[in-house]
């Protein structure tokens, strides 16, 4: 399954409006701004293949980063979970997840949010570091981290909750 | 060709990675002044850090090389402090001798056999004739005297030993002016015994013991060791002196071979004189 769905294509462009014009308006604490693009690769498809998935990210983040004025920071993180999306999938769903089943949405909301939870943290670990971009600085890449986190998986959540397809 | 298309493939989503990675990051720190910054002061600690790695290395193998050319600068230099000290002991008039002004040569050289258990203990060094090394050239080290060329081929040189119950030496006690001659009695490889110093010498135990200007093979002043021991035998005038060698002889590795130029001449007109 490696030709672009119209329903991928309407969640990159849909995803890509919703965190430049709505999420990134938003100013909690005056410093936090939730960070969903990772529901990209939450509702990629098990069966995509990797090379798809990597580009697709990539080019949402890159694209993302130009409105926001964010370098290539999200086009990194994003490249890279999405690199290792397989692993993460396994971290939630066990190692017999298979990845030609239709989606990963046959999982129960538990491993649903797990996995969830395992995208945004790995974007969010990776984001940080190019932002800081000093090693010698792992204290406030942990702490960025820490403080963005609750906030983009309760977002992502929400719409991951409301938006995603049902259980056959 | 075909080899490297399939390694390629086999490790697509890698080989994608890195380069969507690496593209993204030559954007970041290109377009962003702070990760610019950054990247600049790492790459050039880094740089640093990798060639002073490489330097280290290079100059690891060139230790060899370099300990050599040390040695012949060391040599000269010996040469040179030989001669200062030669001429300062004339002026003194600590001894006496026709050779003033005369150089020494100083040769460097390395130790390829020690033999110290014997009581005709030899030591074979990697110098010859092809070298200008001659017998009755004085050998030392560093540490003090080593012993006196007695044979030589072409590339290498026998030299007998302090060590050696036949080596006889011209030293006298660094404080003052009395000369004796250095022996090694076969008993302990870091001690020999030093004659003929009148019992009306003042000396004391840590007393400097260095070669004599009487001989004709070792410039004056070498260290050779400190008194450990000394005692006046009965019906004696002279004491007998135990000497505690400033050189570990069971341990030696680079040594230097001085030639004293005028040897032949000063001893062929001593030799008129015995006649």
């Amino acid at each position: 399954m490696n030709e672009l769905s119209p329903m991928a294509l309407l969640r990159f462009v849909a995803l890509f409006l919703t965190q430049v014009f709505i999420l990134s308006q938003i100013q909690w604490f005056d410093a936090v701004s939730p960070m969903v693009l990772v529901l990209f690769l939450y509702w990629t498809p098990l069966e995509r293949d990797r090379l798809w998935s990597m580009l697709g990210a990539f080019g949402l983040g890159l694209l993302t980063d130009i409105a926001l004025d964010t370098v290539a920071f999200n086009a990194i993180a994003l490249t890279i979970a999405a690199y290792l999306r397989p692993a993460l999938l396994r971290l939630s769903y066990g190692s017999s997840v298979s990845f030609h089943t239709d989606s990963q949405f046959s999982g129960t909301i538990g491993q649903n949010l797990l996995y969830l939870f395992w995208l945004v943290l790995t974007h969010h670990l990776i984001f940080f570091v190019i932002e800081v971009f000093e090693l010698g600085e792992a204290f406030v890449i942990l702490k960025e981290t820490v403080f963005h986190l609750p906030f983009s998986f309760l977002v992502a959540a929400v719409i991951a909750i409301l938006f995603s397809p049902q259980k056959r | 060709m075909g080899r490297l298309l399939e390694l390629l493939f086999k490790w697509r989503s890698e080989v994608l990675l890195i380069f969507l990675v690496l593209l993204a990051l030559g954007l970041t720190v290109t377009q962003s002044s702070h990760q610019k910054a950054v990247w600049l002061s790492s790459s050039g600690n880094l740089m640093g850090s990798i060639h002073r790695f490489t330097n280290n290395t290079a100059a690891y193998f060139t230790l060899k090389k370099r300990n050599n050319e040390l040695q012949e600068e060391n040599a000269e230099l010996r040469a040179s402090l030989y001669q200062a000290q030669f001429e300062k002991a004339l002026i003194d008039g600590s001894f006496a001798t026709s050779d003033t002004l005369t150089p020494y040569e100083v040769i460097p050289a390395k130790v390829v056999k020690n033999s110290v258990l014997r009581k005709r203990n030899y030591i074979t060094l990697n110098k010859g004739s092809q070298q200008g090394v001659t017998p009755d050239m004085a050998v030392i080290s560093d540490q003090g005297v080593i012993g006196i060329v007695e044979q030589v081929s072409e590339n290498y040189a026998t030299v007998m030993s302090l060590l050696h119950e036949e080596s006889s030496i011209n030293a006298s006690i660094k404080e003052s002016s009395y000369f004796g001659s250095l022996v090694w009695n076969g008993k302990k490889l870091d001690h020999c015994q030093l004659y003929d110093i009148p019992k009306t010498a003042s000396i004391q135990i840590g007393d400097s013991i260095v070669t004599g200007g009487m001989s004709s093979i070792f410039p004056p002043g070498i260290l050779i060791g400190q008194i450990s021991q000394f005692s006046v035998p009965q019906n004696s005038s002279f004491y007998t002196i135990e000497v505690s060698l400033n050189n570990e002889m069971p341990n030696l590795s680079q040594v230097y071979i001085i030639n004293h130029r005028n040897q032949t001449e000063r001893r062929t007109l001593e030799s008129l004189n015995d006649e």
